[in-house]
């Protein structure tokens, strides 16, 4: 939402944004589908693989990529996808905009965090920085 | 914005009974919302038991048996009786329709609830205030903008260019379809609803209305246009068979083609 919403005779005056919000969701949501087949269907593969098998699986370049795009992409998805179901459903213009404002940023995060568990095993790393976790 | 529940004050209590005189056959049981705002403090619903026998096929012929033979203080509209003005579309058995063309004997219970249309502020028992959606229309600009100095005799088509406006000018301006719509329900007062998308459509399908562009920049906002979610309650209840999800799709596309950005720059 861009500033004050305006009307004439009880109609609202165009925006003149929405397409390409819309084009965005369909073209990342298509991009997703093919994508999401091979993330689920390599979770099946690597399901009780050893661990320096799934090591090694990250080190193929292209495996790590794509899982790189995937996140993004998804994350990307769930940020336009949300932001349409808050206007739906939160009617107070600073509640919604408030929210999809920490959406945006707990789906940032969300993907910053994938990039960088994606690049460190992608370099044979533990998951976390030594002196982080178990 | 969406609503779990009726507001306080605008739940239907239950009404008057109208019973059908005893000893009379195939008896139909309606029940009539009613509700005069200067008047009630609250909606009610009120039942009529209606012989069949007394009265034409239609839903409508039982209401006009109802107001001449009942209760004279039913309100609804009508006119032309055959399912081309548009006037009496209300909500009969949980789907909004036109009563003139709805037959009583296609309704499966013989208990039929007859409705305003939903969402829509009430002026007396089964007529509403239509106001914003005759502002939405007008809004489209529904008249042909041409560039062209006007001509001597009519505007000619093709037989395809006429073709790609089937489906869309046969609309009666009803209601049907955008009270039916739950993205309308929850945020009329921003998103345009399926009649006036529709109708915006058949002026942009127009083979010889210059205002494409105009039409199309005036519809592109995240509410007017796209609050639409392709639920498809406007297909299902249009009682002239027509599809304004379909035309609202085609809307979409052409928002986002190449040739129109090309325009644009």
């Amino acid at each position: 939402m861009s500033g004050a919403v305006k009307f004439k005779n009880n109609v609202k005056i165009s925006e003149r944004h929405g397409g390409g919000e819309w084009l965005a969701e369909r073209v990342l949501l298509t991009a997703l589908l093919p994508l999401g087949l091979w993330v689920a269907s390599t979770g099946f593969t690597l399901a009780g693989a050893a661990y320096d098998a799934v090591l090694d699986w990250f080190a193929n370049p292209l495996n790590a990529g794509l899982l790189a795009v995937t996140a993004v992409l998804l994350f990307g998805y769930l940020s336009l996808a949300w932001k349409v179901i808050l206007e739906d459903y939160v009617p107070q213009a600073g509640a919604r905009k408030a929210l999809t404002g920490l959406l945006n940023l707990v789906f940032f995060v969300l993907a910053a965090a994938s990039l960088f568990f994606i690049v460190r095993l992608a370099l044979g790393s533990a998951p976390l920085p030594a002196g982080f976790g178990a | 914005m969406v609503q779990l529940s009726l507001p306080r004050g605008s739940k239907p209590t239950k009404g008057k009974v109208h019973k059908a005189a005893p000893g009379s056959k195939d008896v139909k049981t309606y029940k009539v919302y009613r509700y005069d705002p200067e008047v009630d403090a609250d909606p009610r619903w009120d039942t009529f038991e209606v012989p069949t026998g007394d009265h034409g096929p239609m839903l409508l012929d039982a209401l006009i048996h109802i107001k001449n033979e009942i209760d004279p203080t039913l309100s609804f509209r009508r006119s032309c009786r055959e399912g081309i003005c548009g006037s009496c579309s209300m909500n009969i058995d949980g789907r909004n329709t036109l009563a003139c063309t709805k037959g009583w004997d296609e309704c499966q219970s013989h208990n039929i609830t007859i409705a305003p249309l939903p969402h829509q502020p009430v002026i007396k028992d089964l007529v509403t205030d239509l106001s914003l959606f005759y502002a939405q229309y007008d809004s489209i600009q529904p008249y042909l903008q041409s560039d062209e100095p006007d001509p001597e005799q009519e505007r000619l088509q093709t037989p395809a260019e006429r073709e790609k406006l089937d489906g869309l000018y046969e609309c009666i301006l009803c209601a049907c379809c955008s009270t039916s719509c739950p993205s309308y329900w929850w945020n009329q007062e921003e998103y345009l609803g399926p009649a006036a998308l529709l109708q915006s459509y058949r002026w942009i399908s127009d083979s010889r209305d210059d205002a494409t562009q105009k039409r199309l920049d005036d519809l592109e906002d995240p509410f007017k246009l796209y609050r639409c979610h392709t639920i498809m309650n406007c297909a299902q209840v249009c009682p002239k068979g027509l599809n304004p999800a379909k035309a609202i799709a085609e809307t979409k596309k052409l928002m986002v083609a190449p040739s129109r950005k090309k325009q644009a720059a």
